[in-house]
């Protein structure tokens, strides 16, 4: 432990050690709250199922710089691109500082990013501008030598009336075994409308923690649709707070698990101010020996009377060896209110699969389209057609299926 | 529009509790405070067989390096184990009474007035002819102060009475099934409880026997700084079949006391037991002062194929709650149910639901939680369905509810699901309302008053629960809801 404890020191004072005063002192403080807290383990509450405490097991340092050769495989037509590569800005503009992000996590883990954090995407939307083209921040990682790391801030901030989506694309190549942590801070002000999807496909040997830190404004929205495809072991956390009256919020996400990931999603809605909407979608999908965490949380505090609030949750496990734990969980201290939650587990419908057989379909095609017309709740809010099919392809050929895409047509 | 919310909560606000009074009796407590001497002591006191002893302080030892859970959606101050007295029996009990004819007068007058049956004779001499015959044990702060209708049951070959008795007389039954179910290094209330466990029920149905009336038992806590720690253990042997119902008061005080029991329920090869609950412990007053804290273990082990084990509770009393009855479904084609209707008010609090354990092939379990919170009461349903790699074909329904009546109380829902298994179907739903304006207007125009109209809307609400219990538990069930909500209009 002690030797973790120093590489961890060596690698502050290496990355520090060039930073400005007043970066320094912040930067300090920070890790010594993760010097001072660890790392998270399973006796709190929200870590349940994830416990880091004995990570990272092995020496750390800061990833080195690489070169790539192109990015086109990973490019989306009529987006603004924008890209790190382990962490290093190379594509698209960014600012050089990173403003350190406080977020509504655990204090070992923020502290730690914190300590660390480089600038990822800053945006800010100024007011009554909706952005013609999506962004389309991208972050890959390399293979590298074991025990390295990354950690990424992003930031967006829409002034009133202000209107974007942005598309967060976290992706690793082969043997990347990086640890790897992000945050995300949202600021959308009154009537402001932000359309997030974020798609997750790091390498099978990747660990990652992911924070998202949303506040929601009067009358403004927030649109998100998560999916995550890879990674060894990925824990989002997801806090959306709606503070100004008449703030909504939408949450959609899927999840593919297979190959041994584990996969822990924690989405939290929390109704502050009155006439508050949400809305939450899953679609889970437990192929080979996995686990996937679920827990959808939604919060309606005193005085927030007039919250409406949906959540549904549906599982497909597909595989022996499959685990997937959900929690809807509901927590109400106003009366006037309408909040509903519904979480299922169960497999495709026999006599469905059946049916498609009888007219010709093979069973693997059956399948295969049934779990794509099962997943099409979340792929429809996706809004780029390009990314939506590369996603729906993914996730069949898990099934062993090549479907026709351009022949089943595009089903939003 | 007649009925405001506001008017409402005044609805719920006067609710008294019936059951407040204290019975006035020379009792035997042992000084407050915990050790091993004292643990020593109540086995001594009990006459205890050494492997028992054993037991206890083994439970002990472990419990001193436990920690509180501090999990649960629930908050009390810090409670000082060193505090209460663990054991408190009616001094008349000193030489235990042969038969009920020698119970202090005094105890059968604070049963009379809680309204228990505990002299069998008035039953036999058909006072109420139509009722139906239940057999009855009721427990007295620490001890077991009479059981009836023991000499029918022996014809059935039941076994009913209190565990100490059964310790006493039924040693290899006892020994054979107590802490196979609730281990005693299972929680901390658990080994609380595992190591000074004074009384409770006893119960074993042999093969095929059905048992030929209800069995219930009544606890009450009476003495000041006590706690009641009471142990269940009902077994059912291959095919035999029981149902058990069990109801609680306490005297109304300004201290809180606690009480932790432990309930194992064992159920071999296609038998059943169905236990019923009516909780009704003192819930302190609308500040908040006094009131039981109710921190239960409660599990049920299906370990014969297609047995079945089946909770129904009605939680309307206590302090704080922290109560999850579960269901063990060891065996294939096993089935276990939990019905909960649970009530808090003024400042109670509740965090309770159930845990289903699918580890066997085809079981199935049923989940029917409705939670009602008013005044400032907080109310938590937390529920686990584990389905485990082997149990093919399980299935799970669960249906949770909650009414909220008034502006300042919290109703929560924590429901678990682990699916290990791609067989399995599991489902929840839940919904979150309050008692709808335009519901109480439609009954207040057909004349039906405010308090009818909240009463008849609530009822309704926990009547997929209320219809699991034996009939005349479901008519307290109701009353007790009734009375709850009693005043309630202005």
């Amino acid at each position: 432990m002690s030797d973790i404890h120093a590489s961890w020191g060596e690698a502050f004072a290496r990355f520090a050690g060039g930073l400005p005063a007043v970066d320094h002192a912040a930067r300090s403080a920070a890790f010594d709250e993760f010097i001072q807290h660890g790392m998270p383990d399973d006796a709190i509450e929200r870590w349940h199922y994830t416990d880091l405490s004995a990570f990272p097991k092995k020496p750390v340092q800061l990833a080195t710089a690489a070169a790539l050769g192109g990015y086109a495989r990973w490019q989306l037509s009529g987006c603004d691109e924008r890209i790190w590569l382990n962490a290093r800005n190379v594509a698209g503009a960014s600012s050089a500082t990173a403003s350190l992000p406080s977020l509504d996590a655990h204090a070992g883990i923020a502290g730690l990013h914190r300590a660390f954090a480089q600038p990822g995407l800053q945006l800010d939307v100024g007011p009554g501008t909706a952005l013609a083209r999506p962004v389309h921040a991208l972050t890959v990682t390399t293979a590298d030598a074991d025990g390295e790391m990354t950690h990424l801030a992003h930031r967006i901030s829409l002034a009133r009336g202000a209107a974007a989506t942005v598309i967060l694309q976290n992706v690793g190549l082969p043997g990347a075994t990086r640890f790897s942590t992000q945050s995300l801070t949202v600021e959308l002000a009154e009537q402001a409308q932000l359309t997030l999807i974020r798609v997750q496909d790091e390498s099978r040997s990747t660990t990652q923690w992911l924070q998202t830190d949303v506040n929601v404004g009067r009358d403004a929205r927030f649109q998100l649709v998560n999916v995550d495809l890879g990674g060894k072991l990925i824990r989002n956390d997801w806090r959306v707070k709606l503070t100004g009256p008449g703030a909504s919020t939408e949450l959609a996400g899927l999840f593919a698990a297979d190959a041994r990931v584990h996969l822990d999603n924690q989405y939290e809605i929390d109704h502050i101010a009155p006439h508050g909407t949400s809305h939450q979608y899953f679609r889970g999908l437990g192929f080979g020996p996995s686990k996937a965490v679920l827990n959808g949380r939604v919060v309606v505090r005193p005085g927030a009377q007039k919250t409406d609030s949906e959540q549904r949750i549906a599982n497909l496990m597909l595989a022996k060896g499959a685990e997937i734990d959900a929690k809807p969980e509901l927590e109400i201290y106003a009366d006037d209110v309408k909040c509903a939650h519904g979480a299922s587990c169960g497999q495709l419908d026999d006599t469905a699969v059946f049916y498609l057989r009888t007219r010709g379909v093979p069973e693997t095609q059956a399948r295969a389209l049934l779990t794509y017309s099962f997943i099409n709740s979340v792929l429809e809010r996706i809004a780029h057609a390009g990314l939506r099919t590369r996603i729906a392809r993914q996730v069949t050929a898990l099934l062993g299926a090549d479907l026709d895409f351009d022949a089943i047509g595009d089903l939003s | 529009m007649a009925a405001n919310p506001s008017e409402i909560e005044t609805l719920v606000q006067n609710r008294k509790y019936a059951a407040g009074f204290i019975t006035d009796i020379e009792s035997d407590s042992v000084p407050p405070g915990l050790s091993e001497d004292v643990v020593r002591l109540i086995s001594a006191r009990k006459q205890e067989p050494e492997w028992l002893l054993e037991f206890r302080l083994k439970a002990y030892r472990r419990w001193l390096t436990m920690r509180e859970p501090r999990w649960a959606h629930v908050q009390y101050p810090k409670i000082d184990y060193q505090a209460i007295s663990y054991y408190s029996a009616p001094k008349s009990m000193k030489d235990a009474p042969k038969s009920l004819d020698d119970v202090d007068p005094k105890l059968i007058e604070t049963y009379n007035k809680l309204g228990i049956p505990l002299r069998e004779q008035e039953m036999l001499a058909g006072v109420v002819p139509d009722r139906p015959q239940v057999a009855v044990d009721v427990v007295f702060d620490s001890v077991s102060v009479g059981t009836t209708f023991k000499k029918k049951l022996a014809e059935a070959g039941v076994i009913f009475c209190s565990i100490s008795e059964a310790v006493r007389e039924h040693p290899a039954l006892v020994k054979q099934y107590l802490g196979t179910v609730v281990p005693f290094a299972d929680n901390f209330y658990a080994s609380l409880n595992s190591a000074v466990f004074t009384d409770g029920s006893f119960v074993f149905v042999p093969r095929g026997v059905r048992c030929p009336m209800e069995l219930s038992t009544y606890f009450r806590i009476n003495e000041r700084n006590t706690g009641q720690f009471e142990r269940t253990l009902i077994i059912c042997e291959d095919d035999a079949h029981v149902s058990y119902l069990e109801g609680c008061t306490a005297p109304q005080r300004d201290e809180n006391q606690l009480h932790a029991a432990v309930v194992e329920l064992v159920a071999l090869d296609r038998a059943e037991i169905k236990y019923s609950t009516v909780q009704n412990w003192y819930p302190g007053d609308e500040n908040g002062v006094g009131g039981i804290y109710n921190f239960v273990t409660k599990r049920g082990d299906c370990r014969g194929v297609a047995s079945k084990i089946s909770w129904t509770q009605v939680e309307t009393g206590s302090a704080v709650t922290w109560k999850y009855p579960s269901c063990i479904l060891r065996g294939d084609d096993s089935v276990g149910e939990f019905y909960s209707v649970a009530l808090t008010h003024h400042r109670q609090q509740a965090d309770t639901g159930t845990k289903m354990i699918h580890l066997g092939r085809n079981t199935k379990s049923t989940i029917v939680s409705k939670g009602i919170s008013a005044g400032h009461g907080q109310q938590a349903y937390r529920g686990l369905v584990r389905v485990g790699e082997k149990a093919e074909g399980a299935r799970n329904h669960t249906q949770c509810d909650s009414l909220l009546i008034g502006s300042n109380c919290g109703a929560h829902t924590f429901p678990y699901t682990e699916v290990r298994n791609p067989t399995a179907i599991v489902e929840h739903e839940a919904t979150t309302s309050k008692i709808g304006e335009d519901q109480l207007f439609y009954c207040r125009s057909r004349g039906i008053g405010e308090e009818d109209a909240v009463s008849m809307i609530v009822n309704g609400f926990c009547k997929d629960v209320f219809k699991e219990l034996p009939m005349e538990f479901a008519v307290e069930a109701q009353k007790l809801l009734q009375v709850s909500l009693e005043g309630a209009v202005g």
